[in-house]
């Protein structure tokens, strides 16, 4: 409960810190050269779902590249981390 | 020196996409990046899947009520909070009333949440659900789906209604028959079975209990209201359970007996004396290990077997089953988890912080309370720790990539656009004619297809079948694929130098 406390105690103070920063929270994306960048995200993921959800072949071997890819990718950070200059391949 | 490049061998779609990424990210991204892929990954996984769902009510969660209602009645066992927190929500309704004693001929509606004042809505979407007027005994069961609509402040209004007559005059019918009941849950009922039957046995059949000296045994029974009192006003006794508890098999008697003898350890009669949903049970020493018998009957009694049971009559066997349950030690370590475990358990499961009742009050003081108040923090305390969270990630400039992970996260479908295509009008080649396709109406007749295609014995379709088929392919191949690279099998998925010289 002490560290829970603290951790309140530092996210308290970071948000006082982030306002006298003059920070403002992010709704939506920024438009680019007039293009909406938000509404054209959330259009394409919404259609990205319903290809998914229609052709689920595709969408089960997407989320497994997905899988392969995480475990490349995290086997790689692993293995910088840990041997540095020494990674097979550096 | 040369370099030596490892090609992309073979054509599994999987592989290539993934060691392809590997490489770029590898190259041309720096590790922190790398890592905010890997996190943006596995972030997006658990959403591709995810369905909505009610997070107020946890999924099959059934309140229910049982007893008697009466007219208009609150139904007391509600929460006013709970049901606030549901509003908005679809919830599955079922209910049963038994009605005897009608005078007049008006008809029962069946109201849900209506107001104490005939006039005021009722907060339930559904229409009032009603029969018409009829002499006699009536049994209204009734499952429906509907939409809480509004809040509800149960201490003012009333939660379920059996509004007679609309006005509450003219007909009247005895609402106070004990067999009613109502269920609410936020996933679909089965219909009610309101047959006076055996709901279960007390232990269920096939559960595990510990050993001990005042062990449960008994059943959980349902009793029809109106087949009961009828057949109390033609019989002379009482309906009874017979629970008949038989012990594990006696395989201590050695050489003066062969094979495995159960005894019958104990028999109960529970007399019924009212309707409804009923938990009839007694203790019953269950310390011998291994498996009990249990034989239940609801038993409706003659005239005969109540006068002339030494003679052998036996009264109308209304349902009967037998069920099984184990007897079973826990072990040291079992036990030794449970005890040590169970502080923890009570103060995570309680909502309130109790740092003032455990550690700074003399009366109530907790030395196990406050040493998890050091380091356990609350459910309730760590929302607060989100909900904060949640709010500084979304300030810039970070906040650019919430809102990213955020819509790429969203659960969303869309429609496909129309193609349209320009060809030459046979009629007039010189103009052009306008051909529409909709890409949605052909996906859903091919689902349709899909759909049509069953299993020509069973009459259930293949294509569930086909889809676990070909997503256990899917599966094993990445498991596979991550098995041959752990094992050395590729070397190193990145390109290496090889010293030739």
């Amino acid at each position: 409960m002490i560290w829970t406390y603290l951790i309140l105690f530092l996210l308290s103070a970071l948000t006082q810190v982030l306002t006298v920063l003059h920070l403002q929270h992010v709704d939506n994306l920024p438009q680019i050269l007039g293009v909406d960048v938000d509404s054209l995200m959330i259009n394409g993921v919404s259609l990205a779902h319903s290809f998914f959800v229609l052709f689920w072949v595709i969408g089960d071997m997407f989320i497994g590249a997905l899988v392969i890819t995480s475990y490349l990718l995290l086997k790689n950070v692993a293995l910088r981390m840990f041997l540095g200059h020494r990674t097979p391949g550096h | 020196m040369a370099k030596q490049k490892r090609t992309l061998t073979g054509t599994f779609l999987l592989e290539s996409v993934c060691v392809l990424a590997t490489k770029l990210s590898m190259k041309y991204l720096i590790s922190l990046s790398s890592t905010v892929i890997v996190a943006l990954c596995f972030f997006s996984l658990p959403f591709v899947s995810s369905a909505a769902t009610l997070f107020q009510l946890n999924s099959g969660t059934v309140i229910q009520m049982i007893g008697a209602p009466s007219p208009e009645s609150t139904q007391g066992a509600t929460s006013t909070a709970l049901f606030n927190a549901l509003a908005g929500s679809t919830l599955y309704i079922a209910y049963c009333l038994n009605l005897t004693n009608q005078t007049g001929s008006a008809p029962v509606n069946m109201k849900g949440l209506a107001s104490s004042t005939a006039s005021a809505p009722q907060y339930w979407s559904e229409t009032a659900y009603s029969i018409a007027g009829n002499a006699g005994t009536q049994e209204i069961c009734h499952t429906s789906t509907t939409t809480l609509v509004t809040s509800v402040d149960v201490g003012r209004d009333y939660f379920m209604a059996w509004d007679i007559n609309g006005v509450h005059t003219g007909a009247t019918w005895d609402m106070n028959s004990p067999g009613s009941y109502l269920y609410i849950a936020d996933t679909p009922i089965a219909p009610v079975n309101s047959a006076t039957h055996i709901i279960s046995a007390i232990p269920s059949d096939g559960e595990v209990v510990a050993t001990s000296t005042a062990g449960l045994t008994g059943a959980l029974i349902n009793v029809n209201a109106n087949q009961w009192s009828e057949a109390l006003a033609q019989n002379a006794g009482n309906w009874f359970v017979n629970v008949q508890v038989i012990s594990p098999a006696n395989t201590q008697c050695g050489w003066r007996c062969f094979g495995a003898f159960g005894t019958v350890q104990n028999t109960y009669k529970f007399p019924i004396t009212t309707s409804g949903i009923l938990s009839l049970a007694t203790t019953t020493d269950t310390t011998a290990i291994g498996v009990y018998k249990m034989s239940i009957q609801i038993v409706e009694p003659s005239w005969a077997s109540t006068y002339l049971s030494w003679f052998g009559f036996s009264g109308t066997v209304l349902d009967s089953t037998t069920t099984t349950f184990t007897v079973s030690h826990e072990t040291g370590f079992d036990a030794l988890n449970a005890s040590s475990t169970s502080v923890i358990d009570q103060f995570l499961a309680s909502t309130s912080p109790q740092l003032i009742a455990s550690c700074s009050s003399w009366q109530s003081f907790d030395l196990a309370d406050c040493l998890n108040l050091l380091f356990i923090p609350q459910p309730s305390t760590f929302s607060y720790i989100m909900a904060d969270v949640n709010g500084v990630l979304q300030f810039a400039p970070w906040g650019y990539a919430t809102r990213v992970v955020s819509i790429m996260s969203g659960s969303a479908t869309s429609s496909f656009p129309m193609i349209v295509a320009g060809i030459p009008d046979p009629t007039d080649p010189t103009q052009k004619m306008l051909w529409h396709i909709d890409p949605n109406e052909m996906i859903a007749g091919a689902a349709t297809l899909n759909d049509s295609i069953v299993d020509p014995v069973t009459g259930d379709p293949v294509m569930p079948g086909v889809r676990q088929i070909v997503d256990s392919v899917i599966a094993l191949s990445v498991m596979s694929y991550i098995f041959y690279d752990l094992i050395g099998g590729k070397r190193s998925t990145v390109s290496h130098k090889t010293k030739l010289s």
